[in-house]
C-alpha cells in the first residue's frame, strides 16, 4: 500500500483506499450482481479500509435509485455519510492535466477519465468496477483496477 | 503489517505444555502458538456473535443498508438486467458529465 512507503495520503494515511464505481453500488444495492452485494456487506468488518466516493459517483448513484424509488436518494446519502468508513470527495477541483493523462491512458470518454484521473488524485489503491474501459482498456500503474469479484478476494486475502 | 510486543503471564502447566508441541514440531515458537490460538478463539467468537467484528458504526450501516435493498425489492427491484443497468449507467455518467463540465466548454 502506498501508506507504508511513508508518503503522507490527504484521505487515510494508514488505510487502504478503495474507489467504487457507481455500477458497484447499483448492482450491490439491488443485488443483481451477487459480487458487487458482497463487496458492500463486507466493508463493515473489514478494519483498515476506507472507501472515498467521488462526488459525481455519489449523484450518478441517487440519479439511478430515484428511479426505482425517490426515497432513495436521501437513504443512500444517509448511507454513505453516515459511516466513517466513506469519505465524499468533491472532483469539481480534479487538474485537467490528470484527466487529459487518463484519457491517454486509454479512457476515451472524458466522463470515465475523470474517475480514473480522480481515483490518482486521491492517492487510492483500488479502483473496483465492472465496467469493461475501466478493466479492459486503462493501462496505469498509480493504482489497480479490479472488478467486485477480485477486490472481494483482494480484502479476504490481505485484510479479514 | 504493524506488530506489538507483549508480556504474557500464563500457568505453569499450560506454558509447558506448549513447550512440548513447540520440541514436537507443532509450532515454530510460542509466538506463533499464541498467535494461532488467538486467530482461532477469535474466528469462533465472530462466527458465533457477528455483530463483535463490525467496525464502529457497522451496525448502522448494515441497518441502513439492508433498508435500502427492502425498499428496492418492495419496489419491485431494478426490473433490469446486469448489461442494462450498466449502459443506463452509462447513460447517466454522460449526462451528468455534461451538466457539469461540458456546458461552459
Amino acid at each position: 500500500m502506498k501508506s507504508s512507503a511513508g508518503s503522507e495520503r490527504r484521505y487515510g494515511e494508514k488505510d487502504t483506499l478503495l474507489v467504487l464505481d457507481t455500477n458497484e453500488y447499483i448492482l450491490g444495492l439491488t443485488q443483481l450482481k451477487e459480487t458487487s452485494t458482497r463487496l458492500l456487506d463486507i466493508l463493515p468488518f473489514v478494519e483498515g479500509l476506507r472507501v472515498i466516493v467521488p462526488s459525481t459517483v455519489l449523484e450518478e448513484t441517487t440519479r439511478n435509485l430515484s428511479s426505482i424509488h425517490p426515497i432513495l436518494v436521501s437513504k443512500f446519502n444517509d448511507l454513505v455519510y453516515g459511516y466513517e468508513g466513506f469519505r465524499v470527495v468533491s472532483n469539481e477541483d480534479l487538474p485537467q492535466s490528470l484527466v487529459k493523462k487518463y484519457q491517454r491512458l486509454g479512457l476515451s470518454s472524458e466522463a470515465d477519465a475523470r474517475i480514473g484521473a480522480f481515483t490518482e488524485w486521491v492517492e487510492a489503491d483500488f479502483l473496483v468496477s465492472e465496467n469493461r474501459h475501466f478493466l479492459r482498456d486503462l493501462q496505469t500503474t498509480a493504482y489497480q483496477v479490479l472488478d467486485a469479484a477480485e477486490m472481494v478476494r483482494w480484502i479476504e486475502a490481505n485484510l479479514v | 503489517m504493524a506488530l506489538r510486543k507483549i508480556t504474557l503471564t500464563i500457568p505453569q502447566s499450560l506454558y509447558q505444555e506448549a513447550k512440548r508441541l513447540i520440541r514436537a514440531g507443532y509450532y515454530a515458537s510460542f509466538t506463533e502458538l499464541a498467535r494461532a490460538g488467538i486467530r482461532k478463539e477469535l474466528n469462533e467468537l465472530y462466527t458465533a456473535h457477528p455483530s463483535l467484528a463490525l467496525r464502529a458504526g457497522g451496525l448502522m450501516y448494515l441497518q441502513r443498508l439492508e433498508e435500502i435493498r427492502q425498499i428496492i425489492r418492495e419496489a419491485g427491484g431494478s426490473q433490469k438486467t446486469e448489461e442494462e443497468v450498466l449502459e443506463e449507467l452509462r447513460r447517466i455518467r454522460e449526462e451528468v458529465w455534461r451538466e457539469r463540465y461540458a456546458a461552459g466548454s
